[in-house]
């Protein structure tokens, strides 16, 4: 089993201070991050890194979040990365539509803490690597 | 919406043009009387004047009856001239008056029913122009709640995230009274959140975009589970909440769950946020008549009556909670209105000021004919 420093998780998130309170509160559980913040720089660490699991903003400069999510489930190296939505959308819609391309779970910023967010990338992680 | 035969115009016209007729007769045969006694009877034999008389006789009743059959032709066609039109802008006008102004009349007379046509057209388009910048403005105005709520999420998400760190210690160390400062700040951010999440509801009904997704459910367990979730607002305001079921598992409703859970989770938490600590809500389910109702009664403040005609309507709250409890949009009563419909249901209320509310909401069973299978798309009804 990988120890928890082993574990990366890639944040895609273009609002400098949202992502270094995320960044900071899961680093203190002892993940790694890789932070990111447009589709440019998503992809060449995903190549790099291979992250564990990846937390993506849907509105981000340039390419979106939803295009993001269909281009990594699209390729099959990586369509097994989990995906949690972390977005300030939220509207059935966009749920519906995320859920569809692939994503594991939708977590709107403004209904949840940094801590429900670490809360659920555990579970997930839990869930998809140990579960199976 | 046929006027009756008397009153209608072919029997004015008829009788009009049957009087002009026989009126100038009746005046020529009296006059035709009065020569015949002082002038020609004494000059004719009996038998020639009687003669002359009977002919005389029936030529007045063959002009009687061709003045009697003119007035029934010209009757007719005088009141086809003027009574179709009639009846073409009366109907024209009853398709305005229900909310149809895409009508438009063909003219091509030139007279004054032609002239009443063009005016009927022209004002037509204009209500039709008036309505369709209205509804323009409600459109923009819902997209500019939506843009205006989803651009109020992220600083809002930042201080809520903020907040939970400092509460959390991530910052350092904090004093008793920084953390009572921040947890009040973090409540007042709480129901801004709370704001902006009914605003984008309220703005996707209206834009008809609150899409439905409804699927069988027992109504029993699923209130049973919006009763436990309350439970904790209840017991943090030392108010009972009892929960008495009628049914027991024994309706099936088609329904939106997470869109009924807000509707009847906003009646039952609006029931305790108005009931003063010590009192009573209580949420009944029974079963009749092809229909699920759901009463939630509470010991609280009451509706004034004042009050009470507009309690459905966005951003309006009642007069006497303002100063009980601040933290209510307005917002939840119309949005939990809206989803009660989309099923099929409905809800009412009745309330006596200071002795407490009973909301009742009426949902169809999965089996009756107004159960929700298509849910009706919400019309846009908009008052700027």
């Amino acid at each position: 089993m990988l120890k928890r420093n082993e574990i990366k998780i890639l944040i895609v998130e273009d609002d400098k201070f949202l992502r270094g309170l995320l960044v900071e509160k899961i680093k203190h559980e002892g993940f790694s991050v890789i932070e990111t913040t447009n589709a440019d720089e998503l992809f060449s660490a995903v190549s790099k890194e291979r992250p564990h699991i990846i937390l993506l903003d849907l509105i981000l400069p340039g390419k979106g979040g939803f295009e993001i999510l269909s281009e990594l489930k699209a390729n099959h190296e990586y369509a097994s990365i989990p995906v949690i939505i972390i977005s300030n959308l939220g509207s059935r819609d966009d749920v519906d539509q995320a859920m569809k391309l692939g994503a594991v779970e939708f977590m709107i910023k403004a209904h949840h803490t940094p801590l429900e967010i670490v809360e659920a990338v555990k579970k997930v992680l839990g869930t998809h690597y140990v579960g199976k | 919406m046929n006027p009756k035969m008397r009153h209608s115009l072919f029997f004015r016209f008829f009788f009009t043009l049957l009087a002009l007729g026989i009126f100038p007769m009746a005046v020529a045969s009296l006059l035709f009387a009065m020569t015949y006694q002082s002038r020609i009877r004494a000059v004719f034999e009996s038998d020639d004047a009687i003669a002359f008389i009977e002919t005389v006789s029936i030529q007045f009743i063959l002009i009687f009856l061709f003045v009697f059959i003119i007035a029934t032709f010209a009757a007719i066609m005088i009141t086809r001239h003027i009574a179709r039109p009639l009846s073409v802008l009366t109907e024209a006008v009853r398709r305005i008056g229900a909310g149809n102004s895409k009508v438009h009349i063909g003219v091509s007379r030139k007279d004054e029913i032609g002239v009443l046509g063009n005016f009927f057209n022209e004002m037509a388009e204009r209500i039709q122009e008036a309505k369709d910048r209205q509804e323009e403005i409600s459109k923009l105005k819902s997209e500019f709640i939506s843009i205006a709520a989803h651009q109020l999420r992220t600083p809002l998400s930042i201080q809520k995230w903020v907040y939970q760190g400092i509460v959390d210690g991530d910052f350092g160390r904090i004093t008793k009274s920084q953390r009572e400062a921040v947890e009040k700040g973090s409540i007042a951010n709480e129901s801004m959140i709370r704001l902006v999440h009914n605003l984008l509801d309220a703005a996707r009904i209206e834009e008809g975009k609150f899409g439905f997704k409804f699927e069988e459910a027992d109504i029993s367990v699923f209130i049973k589970k919006i009763i436990d979730e309350k439970t904790v607002l209840a017991k943090a305001k030392n108010i009972t909440l009892v929960f008495g079921d009628a049914v027991g598992g024994e309706a099936i409703l088609n329904i939106d769950p997470d869109r009924l859970f807000i509707a009847v989770g906003n009646i039952i938490e609006n029931a305790i946020r108005y009931t003063a600590s010590g009192g009573t809500v209580s949420v009944r389910l029974d079963v009749n008549d092809e229909l699920v109702s759901i009463k939630v009664s509470d010991t609280g403040i009451g509706i004034t009556k004042d009050d009470q005609s507009r309690m459905f309507t966005r951003f309006y709250r009642g007069s006497n909670v303002m100063h009980v409890e601040t933290e209510g949009t307005g917002l939840g009563l119309f949005i939990s209105k809206n989803i009660i419909t989309a099923h099929g249901g409905e809800i009412s209320f009745h309330s006596e000021e200071g002795k407490g509310t009973t909301f009742i909401i009426k949902l169809p069973l999965k089996s009756s004919l107004k159960s929700p299978t298509n849910p009706p798309a919400e019309p846009f009804v908009a008052a700027l």
